[in-house]
């Protein structure tokens, strides 16, 4: 029988350069699925108790998805995991690109570093021979050049590189994994793994097939899910999803957002396209989540349009066995030839966060960071909180090496934010993530921080969507935006599938999203293992955001593996990896209630004005019933003994 | 699962040079090998082997396919289909596809094409692969004008 993955893994042990295969037996992938189970099943016990993030007991570990090169669509993501400098549990990090059927094509699921090398180093695996080679002269280049040396070196051609820069060198804790030209594997500051280890890149070379079980029937859920794709009117521009999102914000009645829609979006404008609607509808944190939207208006948010971000762009850029292309590659007469158009995270992080309209600045930086490895939405989020801490004299000009830091100067932003990526002067301070600067700084910066457990929070505002501030706060992995929400949940779909879950209304007045209801708790419950199912497959979350019945994706997991499964049965896979993550975290002494967002970004005190006026989180409340659906201690996060039991699992 | 060669080989060193992974050895004028682990089941040492020495995974011979007078299968892409996905690009074994820009501003994109025909192996795992099934594989001799044209990546007019 054919199956979709390969069976093996590799264990690269960089202290003494040895590598070694390990078979697994095809019982371990019926019970984790690949990609994001791979990982924390064989992490779970490999990474001892108390381990330092930045030493030698911690394990990286790169996987491919179940799904991946399997004729399916939109699963094309590898994830790199471990265990997180930044927050000190499970850290994992997901990235499109084109190295997860990279990894594959090498034979393996996954590749698992463990152990210090004594010198710079990157991994060669080419057609069957794996070997780690000396990285001396890559050392302390960007993530571009880095790249384009590393093919030259191994043959030119069909060459799959994942690498750190300089900011995962010098062990930033906020550095990511690039690769395909700065796409980036950016949150829980895994690439500050990788510089510890000194483990430069990963090189790959392989060309062996990936099969399915039933290529046919994979296919032809493929072909149907494109058919759907096909939709395509022309009426779209980006001042008018300004106005769309001003209307949304004023009347009283919502609409449950739908897949399709946003489809459009990516379709024309990438990420991008939400840079203006989000602003206005409320949904973006601006001026360190203590502004409104009346602080960015349509004035100052059209400099940041989505078609400003399209002008350098030369084509769309997919992702291996993306149909829909939500990147854009800029031409070569631009000022960034070959880079990436920023997305709508960076362009908020480093824009409306920071009140900064200048579009050039935000390409400038957005390149910078890309090159250095860093992860964007936490330097932005960084950033903010110097800007924070200058306004309210907790850094002094002195302290900020003359940098005029106010708000919304882009000049003193990219001067800074070359010195975060050096780790010079004041950017030896913030190049650890807000929490750690705070730390330092003492005397209440710790207010000002906008973190999560360390992990700064992604460009969605939980005082609009309390969804976004609940997973923030109670997840293993916290801080992230794409895991779930209000939002999100009704854009899966997953009742669609799964009829014992809630469904939504297609009309709602606007202060029925801020009610709480043991049903949103079963919602954002379902976002989790789904969101888990998704990275095991090596799934994209904007593929998933078309919803359930338009992206066959249980489907496809069953004619790729054989398996007859019901989507209810990949659930409790999502809520193994799920568990699993969370008792991780238990092993290393971390209190999941520490995972708790910043007071203001929970709406302590609420907003005075604009969208979100008068919001507030009663996260306490809702944790305590989404601990409760996931079978978790309600006041603890502890998993609760027989859950544990049922799972084979320890804390 | 890996191709083998048997004892009709007389060491000719075809196969050597059109294996993209490096995955046979011998010496000239002694029975080649394939190393299992590097095999990736491509088929190229089976189409180039002019004495029918090679069996496949399932151990049935292969037939040979001269190279020279385009012979070979080579993908022809179906632009209408290509959903622009990169899986093609991305399953090569000898890279010889690549993408090349629209020239069409409005509808700015990165499409696949054979940029390197002459180091395309027959293999058909860019038409194996392809999620839109967009990719099929045709000797170019059988092919008509407008195929040519197209196999080439003037898709626009």
């Amino acid at each position: 029988m054919e199956v979709p993955y390969m069976g093996r893994i590799l264990w690269v042990d960089l202290t003494r350069g040895t590598v070694q295969e390990e078979s697994l037996p095809a019982s371990f992938y019926a019970q984790q699925l690949s990609g994001l189970g791979l990982a924390v099943g064989q992490l779970l016990d490999r990474i001892p108790r108390n381990a330092d993030p930045l030493g030698p007991e911690n394990v990286l570990a790169f996987v491919s998805g179940l799904l991946t090169g399997c004729g399916s669509l939109f699963t094309g993501r590898w994830t790199v995991a471990g265990k997180s400098p930044l927050t000190g549990g499970w850290g994992d990090a997901n990235c499109g690109g084109n190295f997860a059927p990279a990894i594959k094509r090498c034979g393996y699921d996954g590749l698992f570093f463990s152990g210090v090398s004594p010198h710079p180093v990157y991994l060669r695996v080419a057609h069957g021979r794996a070997a780690l080679h000396d990285a001396r002269d890559v050392w302390g280049r960007d993530t571009l050049t880095s790249e384009r040396m590393l093919i030259e070196q191994n043959g030119g051609t069909g060459v799959r590189v994942a690498c750190i820069g300089p900011a995962g060198e010098k062990q930033s804790l906020i550095a990511g994994v690039a690769n395909d030209r700065g796409r980036m594997a950016a949150r829980a500051g895994l690439g500050a793994v990788m510089g510890a280890k000194r483990l430069k890149a990963v090189v790959l070379a392989g060309a062996r097939r990936i099969r399915a079980h039933d290529p046919d029937a994979v296919k032809a859920l493929s072909r149907a899910c494109i058919e759907t794709l096909r939709f395509d009117p022309p009426f779209m521009n980006g001042m008018m999803m300004a106005y769309t999102g001003t209307l949304m914000r004023l009347l009283p009645v919502q609409m449950a957002m739908d897949g399709m829609l946003y489809k459009l979006m990516l379709d024309k404008f990438g990420t991008a396209s939400m840079n203006q609607l989000m602003v206005e509808i409320g949904d973006t944190p601006i001026k360190n989540w203590k502004g409104s939207n009346e602080d960015f208006d349509r004035n100052r948010s059209a400099n940041l349009s989505p078609e400003v971000f399209a002008r350098p762009v030369v084509a769309k850029y997919h992702c291996h066995a993306c149909p829909l292309g939500c990147g854009g590659v800029m031409a070569e007469n631009s000022p960034y030839p070959g880079g990436h158009k920023p997305e709508y995270e960076t362009v908020m992080s480093l824009g409306g966060l920071l009140l900064n309209d200048d579009a050039e600045s935000i390409f400038k930086l957005n390149d910078m960071f890309n090159r250095a490895g860093m992860d964007t939405i936490s330097a932005g989020g960084t950033i903010a909180f110097a800007m924070e801490c200058y306004e309210q004299g907790l850094l002094s000009r002195a302290d900020l090496d003359g940098l005029e830091l106010t708000w919304g100067n882009s000049m003193a932003i990219i001067a800074l934010a070359a010195k975060i990526i050096a780790r010079e002067g004041v950017g030896d301070l913030l190049a650890d993530g807000a929490k750690r600067a705070a730390a330092q700084i003492g005397r209440g910066a710790d207010a000002l921080a906008m973190h999560a457990g360390g992990q700064e929070l992604g460009m969605h505002d939980g005082r609009y969507d309390p969804g976004f501030a609940l997973h923030y706060s109670a997840e293993p992995t916290p801080g992230r935006h794409t895991i779930g929400s209000q939002m999100y949940y009704e854009m899966f779909r997953l009742w669609k599938k799964i009829e014992t879950l809630p469904d939504v209304d297609r009309f709602y007045t606007k202060g029925r999203k801020y009610e709480w209801s043991p049903e949103r708790a079963a919602a954002a419950a379902a976002c989790s293992r789904f969101m888990n199912i998704l990275n095991a497959s090596g799934a994209c979350l904007f593929g998933a955001l078309l919803g359930l019945d338009r992206l066959p994706l249980f489907e496809w997991l069953n004619a790729a593996s054989g398996w007859q499964r019901a989507p209810a049965e990949y659930m409790d896979i999502g809520d193994r990896i799920q568990t699993m993550k969370q008792v991780f975290n238990l092993r290393q002494g971390l209190d999941p209630r520490s995972f708790k967002a910043s007071a203001r970004a929970l709406g302590h005190p609420p907003p005075t004005a604009g969208a979100n006026e008068g919001r507030q989180v009663d996260l306490e409340r809702m944790r305590s019933d989404y601990w409760r659906a996931l079978g978790w201690d309600p006041e603890t996060g502890r998993p609760e003994p027989d859950k544990l039991e049922r799972l084979g699992l320890t804390t | 699962m890996a191709y083998r060669i048997t004892d009709m080989c007389v060491g000719c060193g075809m196969c050597i040079k059109v294996c993209p992974t490096t995955a046979i050895s011998g010496k000239p004028r002694k029975r080649h090998r394939v190393i299992d682990n590097a095999c990736i089941d491509c088929g190229a040492c089976g189409r180039i082997c002019p004495h029918h020495a090679v069996l496949d995974a399932i151990g049935r011979k292969c037939v040979r396919i001269r190279r020279r007078a385009s012979h070979w299968p080579r993908p022809l892409i179906d632009y209408a289909r290509c959903v622009d996905c990169r899986a093609c690009i991305d399953a090569c074994p000898v890279d010889c596809l690549a993408v090349a820009f629209t020239q069409d501003t409005d509808d700015r994109r990165a499409r696949p094409m054979l940029a390197r025909p002459s180091d395309c192996i027959a293999c058909h795992f860019c038409a194996l692969e392809c999620p839109a099934d967009a990719v099929t594989m045709k000797p170019p001799s059988q092919m008509t004008v407008q195929e040519k044209f197209m196999m080439d990546g003037r898709f626009q007019e």
